[in-house]
């Protein structure tokens, strides 16, 4: 396979892996802080990027605003479906599955919201745009503004993240409540608020996913739900309770669905239509060999952080 | 004034009543012991009072205020803490992380606060001091960054209490606090929780077996039966109580 090729896939791997890393963490936090494998986490995604599309159409092109305001609507889409939907589930003390149905539902109907949105102004599969500079060139590789954005807008949330989850007094509570919820009560975190929180944050960051996903690529209705099983798959690699092990994942789900799958493509002919089955692939043999995920791995890794 | 009133306190499992119309008090500033046979409801009484399980009947009046229906971070937060049997920590926390989690009112807490460090690293270093102060009293001040995990059973049972006196509680509820814990090592908790009394007026209501102990630094104790309260009185009392020696000695 040519060098030059990998050098793209690479980069590719780097600016997908950070987007899926971003998405995944906020998965990982639901399902550890809140206990729920959240499949509308997908919606929030959309929800961000559609926010980020309608504005840039309105003529704000400044993508910092851009990112807020896609952060500010992501964020309400999860507290909202936690306030809603998830938290008076929760308090029917209903079980596991009926949430993840719910998750299902509550994805559904926000997916088809935005396909209403979409269908009123008529704005499917166009990309948020700003102006496109191009800052790098040599030979087939080109480096844009959109990488300059995308990659690392995303790892510098993504240690943001981590380094509220390990250094500040809510992240110290939401690692309590993800080791164990009813202790928390007991000793006065206050459990519900933690919880907003959460939802804030998993929301928002889900949301500023969405926004820079439609700087590199088209948005509709339909592409938080495309993304999802990808970022699930990293989720998973990460035993779906431990952060850094949740980033390894992200980026080894990213590498596999472009570097590897370009690498079988030329040497082997596999053809590229086969890129969807990759995560779909790696969750199964994760589950089979490793359902712990890569946490054990990683030195010292508690519940989340670390 | 009574710092907790119980009056016709009820729990019902299924068919299963642990706790028939317990109606009790605690003095302020008091030492409470709870003793009965196993299986007698003084557990789920504890967890009655913490909020932690939900009553069938009756009232809980804490500090002149009704606190029954209340959650368990609500209770908390009106100033009971409860420990247990085996010691509920976060074992995969630091020492000072468990000892700063039940802090009331952090701004760190906030998720608009929390990325500015200045907004909340004063009252950060105030809490970590006093967590530390907390821990030098209960003796693990040099164990603050192990992990919960790497503490013995009995510095377990001390960090529980650390932790509990965090959140500067007026009356801590302890189930057995000397249980699995070497004997002198059970005396030396019993003076630490008489020392709290002193010197920061906690009030206690204790569930312990080793009587021997317990009754060298109760005010009263209470005995409970089959769910019900059997006797009260003053330590002597109960351990001269004909009915007490049956129930719970039988002989």
């Amino acid at each position: 396979m040519p060098s030059s090729l990998l050098v793209t896939s690479l980069v590719n791997t780097i600016q997908i892996g950070s987007l899926y890393a971003l998405m995944a963490l906020g998965l990982t936090l639901t399902f550890s802080v809140i206990k729920l494998p959240n499949f509308a986490h997908a919606e929030y995604v959309t929800a961000g990027a559609y926010a980020a599309l309608i504005i840039s159409l309105a003529g704000v092109l400044n993508p910092l605003i851009i990112i807020a305001v896609a952060f500010l609507v992501g964020a309400l889409t999860a507290v909202v479906s936690h306030l809603i939907v998830f938290k008076p589930l929760e308090r029917q003390n209903v079980s596991l599955y009926t949430l993840i149905l719910a998750s299902f539902a509550v994805g559904l109907i926000i997916r088809y919201i935005l396909f209403t949105i979409a269908d009123y102004f008529n704005i499917f599969d166009l990309r948020i745009a700003i102006p496109l500079q191009i800052l790098f060139r040599t030979g087939s590789l080109i480096l844009t503004n959109l990488f300059a954005w995308v990659a690392p807008t995303s790892i510098v949330l993504v240690i943001l993240l981590t380094l509220l989850i390990n250094r500040t007094a809510l992240g110290r509570e939401m690692r309590a409540l993800a080791n164990n919820t009813i202790l928390a009560r007991v000793i006065g975190i206050p459990v519900e608020r933690v919880k907003n929180y959460t939802w804030l944050l998993v929301g928002g960051m889900a949301g500023v996913a969405g926004a820079l996903w439609g700087l590199q690529s088209a948005v509709s209705p339909l592409m938080g739900w495309a993304a999802i099983i990808s970022v699930f798959a990293a989720a998973i690699l990460g035993g779906l309770s431990s952060f850094p092990g949740t980033i390894l994942g992200a980026y080894v789900v990213a590498f596999s669905e472009n570097t590897i799958m370009l690498f079988l493509n030329f040497s082997y002919g596999v053809d590229l239509a086969y890129k969807p089955a990759i995560p779909f692939i790696i969750i199964i043999a994760v589950l089979l060999i490793r359902p712990q995920g890569l946490t054990q791995l990683l030195k010292r890794a508690g519940e989340l952080g670390r | 004034m009574p710092l907790l009133q119980l009056f016709n306190l009820r729990k019902d499992f299924g068919g299963l009543r642990a706790v028939d119309d317990v109606s009790l008090e605690v003095a302020t500033g008091a030492i409470v012991g709870l003793i009965g046979p196993n299986g007698s409801g003084k557990s789920t009484l504890l967890n009655l009072i913490a909020g932690s399980a939900e009553r069938t009947a009756g009232r809980i009046i804490f500090d002149g205020d009704e606190i029954s229906g209340l959650s368990a971070d609500q209770v908390f937060q009106r100033g009971i803490a409860r420990g247990y049997q085996d010691p509920s920590l976060y074992l995969k926390m630091t020492t000072l992380d468990n000892a700063l989690l039940p802090v009331k009112s952090q701004r760190g807490e906030h998720p608009w606060y929390a990325p500015w460090r200045r907004f909340w690293q004063k009252q950060e270093a105030e809490n970590a001091r006093a967590a530390a102060g907390v821990l030098e009293q209960v003796q693990l001040l040099g164990h603050y960054d192990s992990l919960a995990s790497d503490l013995s059973g009995g510095q377990m049972k001390l960090l529980e209490m650390g932790r509990s006196l965090m959140g500067s509680p007026k009356l801590l509820l302890l189930d057995e606090p000397t249980a699995g814990v070497a004997p002198n090592l059970a005396y030396e908790i019993f003076e630490e929780i008489s020392r709290l009394r002193q010197q920061h007026g906690i009030t206690f209501l204790i569930v312990e077996h080793r009587l021997e102990i317990l009754f060298d630094f109760v005010d009263s104790v209470y005995v409970m039966h089959l769910g019900n309260l059997l006797a009260h009185g003053s330590a002597d009392d109960i351990a001269s109580n004909e009915t007490v020696r049956e129930v719970y000695f039988g002989d």
